[in-house]
């Protein structure tokens, strides 16, 4: 009962505050255009911020009803994550010092100790890896943040291929006994819903690096504290399979600014893929490589992936615990 | 698509478990020569490495493939 409060209080929180963001995006001039429009049409781009404030409110109380030692991984790395995000909203950071910076949410979890140095491996079992897994934390933080934030490309990308994996950590946290995690993720997904009313096509407001960082963190955090890093690793294939493509096709880290040629062009209301070379290899270009789709259809498409990684994420945890 | 999030997911699980057996004396606290353990490790890198470059030319080859018959 309580869990199901905490849900639609955060689903409505999210939908007021984010429509406040909108007011203050125009009034401050914190405009992106959405460049997969005909028109490039100026949107609000710190919608996120709502996401972040109600994920914050809600799990800071979640936490004290639930009295979880927690609050490193679920309250303080988003918060420092989200900060970083909202920095890069208003000034563009250099490519090279953000991933550097987002190391920083991990720093509290491994100074705080909040974590076991034990993964579980598929059919290895547990293994310990006491010096190297503070300095995995660290890079998890980094991965999973940039990972989730270079998907957020598409009108409710963000909310379509983060539900998935947290729905599976919530799902397999509550099992292993561990509701605080479950809780948490319940929030953010809640929250998240919020936001989609607005964010969906044709998008009346931007999550921004504040509220797409702040998800990636959390999701570290769960991964984290829950010992389900190979099942979140497993979960967030397509995040990470979008952010390896880039680093490899651009040859290391560049801002979009830098590119070339871009990955996809658009006529009328569809999105294709170009065929230029030089162009990064992304998630959209491949969902777009076999004919023109329209930005609902690749927003759909990339929900229908990022659910699919999710359930090969449970039967890996399925192996690991049966073999 | 599906497929090649399959073919990953595969190749990934299998790569992990082949670097758990590779570093598995390492982790479990078996007392073995400095040397050994080296190699170990440098195996095990050079083998997350080969996978990470098959992983970039799957995709390529995947791309490609699909953009031809485009």
């Amino acid at each position: 009962m309580l869990i199901v409060a905490l849900f639609f209080s955060s689903f409505i929180l999210s939908l007021l505050l984010t429509k406040v963001m909108i007011r203050i995006s125009f009034s401050l001039g914190l405009l992106g255009s959405d460049v997969h429009k005909p028109n490039q049409p100026l949107v609000p781009r710190i919608g996120g911020l709502a996401v972040v404030i109600t994920y914050l409110a809600f799990s800071g109380v979640a936490l004290l009803i639930f009295k979880s030692g927690f609050a490193a991984s679920f309250l303080i790395a988003p918060a420092i994550a989200a900060v970083i995000g909202f920095i890069e909203d208003l000034r563009e950071l250099n490519p090279l010092l953000k991933p550097i910076l987002l190391l920083l949410p991990g720093l509290p979890v491994v100074l705080l100790g909040m974590y076991e140095p034990r993964p579980v491996l598929p059919f290895i079992g547990q293994v310990r890896i006491t010096i190297l897994y503070p300095l995995l934390v660290l890079a998890a933080y980094t991965v999973v943040t940039n990972a989730v934030n270079s998907l957020d490309v598409i009108n409710g990308s963000l909310v379509l291929t983060s539900t998935p994996p947290l729905l599976m950590l919530a799902g397999i946290s509550a099992i292993n006994g561990r509701i605080d995690s479950s809780v948490v993720a319940i929030i953010l997904i809640a929250a998240m819903l919020g936001f989609l009313r607005y964010n969906w096509f044709p998008a009346r407001a931007f999550s921004g690096n504040a509220g797409s960082n702040l998800v990636g963190a959390v999701i570290a955090g769960i991964a984290v504290s829950s010992r389900l890093e190979v099942a979140a690793i497993i979960a967030l294939i397509p995040h990470i399979m979008n952010e390896f493509y880039v680093l490899v096709s651009m040859r290391g880290l560049k801002s979009g600014k830098q590119l070339r040629s871009r990955p996809v062009a658009l006529s009328g209301n569809l999105i294709s893929s170009t065929m230029s070379p030089g162009a990064p290899l992304t998630i959209v270009r491949m969902l777009a490589a076999d004919r023109p789709r329209s930005e609902v259809e690749i927003a759909i498409y990339m929900a229908v992936i990022s659910a699919y990684a999710s359930i090969l994420a449970v039967l890996t945890q399925i192996l690991s615990q049966v073999i | 698509m599906i497929l090649l999030i399959t073919i990953i997911w595969i190749s990934f699980v299998a790569v992990l478990a082949v670097i758990g057996f590779i570093v598995l004396p390492m982790i479990s606290g078996v007392y073995e020569n400095l040397v050994a353990s080296i190699m170990r490790v440098v195996a095990s890198l050079l083998l997350f490495v080969v996978w990470l470059a098959w992983w970039a030319a799957l995709a390529y080859y995947w791309f490609y493939k699909v953009l031809a018959r485009r």
